[in-house]
């Protein structure tokens, strides 16, 4: 068995309610290795959440198993440590933020699982300079932007050091600004630590920073691969409710037309170097 | 004709206390009768507060503003004014209460006394309207619909009013693209074949663009322009609109210039962008 990744074998998930029973998840294989950037994508109600939830044990499946590390979520001895592995950030920060205060809001999470006095204030330093709220320490939590806020959300499960970081929709709530700053995050953590990133989101341009896309629909996995791959399968992302990002979109239909756009292209930093590169080419 | 006249607003939060906040400051401008506009700034600058004033859920600190001719300010106007101008909240959907669609849709013709032959027909009309198929949906919970569906519901229980004017803030947020693209069909067709008039807050330019007759740019209280897209995506509001945020397809057409690409068209579409990077490519391969 695999040791360093999230594994899901053969994962269903049921709710039931007053007007019957409803099958978020249905028949989920799925393996997110560590030091992987994962993005899921699907439309409101495709089963994003609810797969999001049973990564850390919020929820148990229905049928099937979650393996955190080889640990299953169902095992209640193990719920801990799992917990302290996977780190979740919500869609709406202000449903996790405990303190008045930034900086012990950081520290609430390593004190609770029990780092000595030392250790905890170098985790929250270091989270603090990892979104770059360094100056904002003392402030208290409520009184900051969406977006401010979204970043302190992180660093709070940032310094639990947890090795899988998810993040259901984290984007929802912020401009495009702060959007831009919390992907360059995410990239860097990823990069300086090695840190495994799930990212939930239904903009499609914030999946194209990612190595892997996850398409669900109707509680399950209906395309999963690279951006640029998935980003090509126009009608199967239509009928999850999904579209082609913009630049991929304008890729496709100038290599319709007989131009030379590299197939990997899916971003807009992309784009733009590509068109320099080839500016400067003819010079 | 215009229907809404705003002249020199300014409206304070707290005024006469240490935490008065100036939200709006001396704006004005018109919108016209059948007229889209749409409003966009960045988080802060005013938007909400702004078309709170257009049914008289807030009135002026300074200023005045009319609707239909009608003062807002003057409170014998404003059950008339609920009725001609409808608003729709940010997450309108959780506002909602009734049992079923229908109830909810209903709610406000029943508050007026509406005979219940006319209540039926009018929100099966409003249902229509937004897209729903009146028969599947009125008995149902509007908690078992998905998220686009609730959206839509919670826009008929204001058409249902037949408002003169439409004004919905940030109607999209959080929906998918999807349920996106089919809310703001809606919101256009609204405009075209019953000439409404429509004003929709956004803080971004991305679905305004295509859609709104004018823009008007909000920033710090203030009006920075209001005209048409070709005029408000001139250079000189770039900065502004990257805070605020662009389509992807500006970005790459404004990055560019910043990398020393100089275009000769002015681009405010998708297919603008592409015709001149088209261009660009083609130079290249000579």
């Amino acid at each position: 068995m695999d040791q360093n990744c999230i594994e899901l074998i053969g994962v269903s998930k049921c709710y039931q309610s007053s007007s019957g029973e409803r099958w978020a998840l249905q028949e989920i294989n799925l393996k997110i290795k560590q030091g992987e950037f994962v993005g899921i994508a699907g439309r409101n109600g495709s089963g994003k959440t609810t797969l999001a939830r049973l990564f850390n044990g919020l929820i148990l499946p229905t049928a099937g198993k979650v393996l955190v590390n080889g640990m299953d979520t169902a095992d209640r001895r193990y719920l801990f440590q799992i917990r302290s592995q996977v780190g979740m950030v919500f869609q709406n920060p202000d449903h996790q933020i405990v303190s008045p205060i930034v900086e012990e809001d950081i520290a609430f999470g390593p004190e609770n699982l029990g780092f000595p006095r030392e250790k905890v204030k170098e985790l929250v330093e270091r989270a603090l300079k990892d979104l770059g709220l360094e100056k904002l320490r003392n402030h208290a939590p409520h009184l900051l932007s969406g977006g401010q806020k979204q970043r302190v959300a992180i660093a709070a499960v940032l310094a639990m050091q947890p090795a899988y970081l998810v993040l259901d929709e984290p984007t929802a709530m912020l401009d495009q600004q702060a959007n831009i700053q919390l992907i360059r995050h995410l990239k860097r953590l990823r990069q300086e630590y090695g840190m495994t990133i799930v990212l939930i989101s239904h903009h499609m341009e914030d999946l194209t920073f990612v190595d892997r896309v996850i398409v669900l629909d109707k509680g399950r996995i209906q395309l999963d691969g690279s951006p640029a791959s998935v980003f090509q399968e126009i009608n199967t992302l239509e009928r999850c409710g999904l579209k082609q990002p913009e630049i991929v979109q304008m890729a496709d239909n100038l290599r319709k037309k007989g131009y030379q756009v590299d197939p990997d292209i899916v971003n807009l930093e992309q784009m733009v170097e590509h068109i320099c590169r080839l500016l400067k080419l003819k010079v | 004709m215009s229907i809404i006249e705003v002249e020199s607003l300014t409206f304070i939060y707290a005024q006469g206390t240490p935490y008065a906040r100036k939200a709006l400051d001396d704006v004005s401008f018109s919108v016209e009768q059948g007229e889209f506009l749409g409003i966009v700034g960045a988080n802060g600058s005013g938007k909400s507060t702004l078309v709170q004033h257009f049914n008289g859920l807030l009135q002026p600190t300074q200023g005045r503003v009319t609707v239909c001719g009608r003062d807002t300010s003057i409170k014998e106007h404003s059950r008339e004014l609920w009725k001609k101008v409808g608003l729709v909240f940010q997450f309108p959907e959780q506002q909602m209460f009734a049992d079923t669609v229908a109830d909810e849709v209903a709610y406000g013709l029943k508050n007026l006394g509406y005979p219940k032959s006319e209540i039926n027909v009018r929100v099966r009309e409003a249902l229509e309207q937004v897209g729903l198929d009146p028969e599947e949906v009125t008995g149902l919970s509007p908690l078992v619909l998905s998220g686009g569906m609730r959206r839509r519901v919670a826009l008929a229980s204001i058409l249902v009013m037949q408002p003169e004017v439409l004004v919905l803030d940030e109607p999209t947020a959080g929906l998918d693209p999807q349920g996106r693209d089919k809310l703001l069909r809606i919101i256009k067709d609204l405009q075209i074949k019953r000439n409404t008039t429509v004003i929709m807050v956004s803080h971004s330019l991305s679905e305004l663009i295509t859609l709104a007759d004018r823009l008007l740019v909000l920033a710090d209280g203030k009006v920075v322009v209001c005209d048409i897209p070709e005029v408000v995506l001139d250079p000189k509001y770039i900065p502004l609109f990257k805070e605020i945020g662009l389509p992807e397809y500006l970005r790459l057409i404004y990055e560019l210039q910043e990398q020393g690409v100089r275009f000769d068209k002015p681009v405010v579409t998708f297919e603008d962008a592409e015709r001149e990077i088209e261009k660009l490519l083609r130079e290249t391969m000579r």
